[in-house]
């Protein structure tokens, strides 16, 4: 779900009966099964990539005479055309979504919250900068500018992170102005600056404690939002480049094969759809563990 | 109308940002057109200069810049450096399919959410609720290109009943509507999955709080029957929110097409950006980001419009 929506449901939201204080917040996560599932599978995908040389039979990029190969007991999942072993590639370049996702995420939210921050805390002249150039950016398209960065600058993992972590930081940066906006009126504020806190201190120590429930759910959802930006830009040709296994670019690579061997089109999406699928219903349940206010109907 | 026009002249300086922000990533990149050239062995220095010349690039950025603004303004786009032709009329003949499929998909996408948020709002138990969760999850989850691919490897692989592609068939004179439905609806259907998750959940969500109002409550005790209750009175008030959904997405479609149009070999502005990316095409590519964002801008501001125009309680000022 995207960052917007999800703020845009919670203004509906039903009001629910309030959980106990005593509840912890992993006790209210566990309770929503779905995101407890979605964490497993996201943890088994860590694992995995982590894990990658263990656990892949074969190395990705070692090619073989078995081109297009069918499913057999030595390639689980077949070859692809050079031969390559499609499980191992498969794994191998999960290490690439996952990184892409996580680092993508920390990006935007390290800018997002900066940024955000600063213009909610201070409104006036940098409020008006910063919402202008919010919607600068979010009047140019997201995917075909990154193509162009990615086709003018470099194509490697850190690029393909940097490029997506500065054009996806405008979400955070809005929901962390609004909380901003609105924590700075507070009366624990003002006792703050009262007492002579500075700015920064009551930026980083008083508010921006408060704001953590919705960054780190913007956070999760960030990753899935990366990810498949990451795939879409590999599919196309402007991110990740081969010979390193992405699905995306494995997605690229299959379509030319579509009649002959059409189920290395299917792996790699079914993979992606699975690791976006359970961040997605982490994000949720996190959601709602946290904040029971932005729980959805 | 007053409004109106301010927010017209509101939205000059972004679409100017806009341009300055584009023309600075554009030509401050590695690389360019002349490195194209260069690539050729048969072309020598004299030649280079002269290429640079013509087409301007060896002025300094600013003076690229204004002379890139003069042409935009007073309608002369330039010639794309890969096509040689104008750049009007390259865009023309490209913006068209794109258009055509964001409206055919979103209008798809209307004709699915709608109902289905209405149903999933009106039978809250937990089947429903079920269905309505992983659909939407799902909707938000399958990459689009992937769903693409997969849909023309079963419909149009395997079993032959949608075309691989293109916008009409091989042959087709003139308009035929049906060859032209036939090829659009899979890529808009494609398409419209990703709003018809978003949107379902939405109409959902502003159809359940409309039914808790007092005025509902009214409609129901003065023995309306209960069709009339959730089509006149209700749906009216609980579509308003997707008003302004619709055109804030809507405007950013043509880009998010872009992926779409590739798998469905689509001849949109997707493809012409993928392709005037390989070749440098400045011009070309300059144009069809100015011509988006003016998109999304436009559907920014139609959003406001509609809104304002259904709920009069809301004054645009």
């Amino acid at each position: 779900m995207r960052l917007d929506e999800a703020a845009a449901t919670s203004s509906n939201g039903v009001s629910e009966p309030t959980p106990g204080r005593t509840e912890s917040v992993w006790q209210r996560f566990r309770r929503n099964r779905l995101a407890v599932v979605g964490l497993g599978i996201f943890f088994l995908m860590i694992l995995g990539a982590i894990g990658a040389p263990l656990v892949a039979p074969y190395d990705p990029d070692a090619i073989s005479y078995d081109f297009l190969a069918p499913p057999s007991e030595e390639h689980l999942l077949g070859t692809d055309d050079v031969g390559r072993d499609e499980l191992s590639r498969l794994i191998f370049a999960s290490r690439i979504s996952l990184t892409v996702g996580v680092c993508v995420s920390v990006v935007t939210v390290a800018i997002g919250t900066l940024v955000g921050s600063l213009a909610g805390y201070y409104g006036g002249r940098i409020d008006a900068w910063v919402s202008g150039g919010i919607n600068v950016l979010l009047s140019i398209p997201m995917i075909p500018l990154a193509m162009v960065l990615g086709a003018f600058l470099k194509t490697n993992l850190l690029f393909v992170v940097l490029i997506l972590g500065f054009l996806s930081w405008t979400g955070t940066a809005r929901i962390i102005r609004a909380e901003f906006l609105s924590l700075k009126e507070r009366e624990f504020t003002l006792a703050a600056r009262v007492m002579g806190a500075s700015d920064v201190r009551i930026i980083v120590k008083h508010i921006l404690p408060n704001t953590a429930a919705p960054i780190i759910v913007a956070a999760t959802l960030q990753v899935a939002t990366a990810i498949l930006a990451e795939s879409a830009l590999s599919y196309l040709g402007f991110g990740i480049q081969p010979p390193t296994a992405s699905w995306g670019n494995m997605l690229q690579n299959a379509q030319r094969f579509f009649r002959i061997h059409p189920m290395l089109a299917i792996y790699p999406g079914m993979l992606i759809s699975l690791t976006v699928i359970s961040i997605n219903f982490v994000g949720d349940g996190l959601r709602d563990a946290l904040d029971p206010r932005l729980r959805h109907p | 109308m007053r409004y109106l026009i301010r927010r017209l002249l509101q939205a000059i300086p972004t679409l100017w940002a806009v341009s300055v922000v584009m023309f600075g990533i554009i030509h401050l990149a590695p690389g360019g057109p002349m490195a194209m050239y260069a690539a050729n062995p048969n072309v020598d220095q004299a030649e280079l200069d002269r290429i640079e010349e013509r087409l301007g690039l060896n002025d300094p950025l600013p003076i690229q810049y204004a002379k890139w603004l003069r042409g935009m303004l007073t309608g002369d786009w330039g010639l794309s450096y890969k096509f040689g032709r104008k750049v009007t009329a390259i865009l023309s003949e490209r913006i068209w399919p794109s258009i055509q499929l964001v409206f055919v998909s979103l209008t798809i996408a209307l004709i699915f959410s709608i109902p289905f948020g209405i149903f999933t709002a009106l039978y809250r138990n937990r089947f429903v609720q079920y269905i309505s969760n992983t659909v939407a999850m799902l909707g938000v989850s399958i990459p689009t290109f992937w769903l693409g691919m997969v849909i023309l490897l079963f419909f149009s692989v395997k079993m032959r009943i949608i075309p691989s592609g293109g916008m009409m068939s091989i042959g087709a004179e003139g308009l035929n509507l049906w060859d032209r439905l036939y090829h659009i609806i899979p890529p808009a259907a494609v398409l419209a999955t990703l709003h018809i998750a978003g949107w379902s959940r939405y109409v959902r969500s502003s159809m359940l709080e409309v039914i808790g109002q007092d005025y509902i409550r009214t409609a129901r005790s003065k023995g309306l029957a209960e069709r009339k209750v959730i089509y006149r009175h209700a749906l009216k008030n609980a579509l308003l929110p997707l008003i302004t959904l619709v055109g804030l997405q809507g405007g950013r479609l043509i880009g998010g097409a872009m992926i779409t149009e590739v798998v469905f070999a689509w001849p949109g502005m997707g493809r012409l950006l993928a392709e005037s990316l390989s070749g440098r095409d400045y011009p070309v590519l300059m144009a069809s980001f100015m011509l988006m964002s003016l998109l999304v801008i436009l559907g920014n501001l139609l959003a406001d419009l509609g809104y304002g125009f259904v709920d009069p309680r809301i004054r645009l000022e």
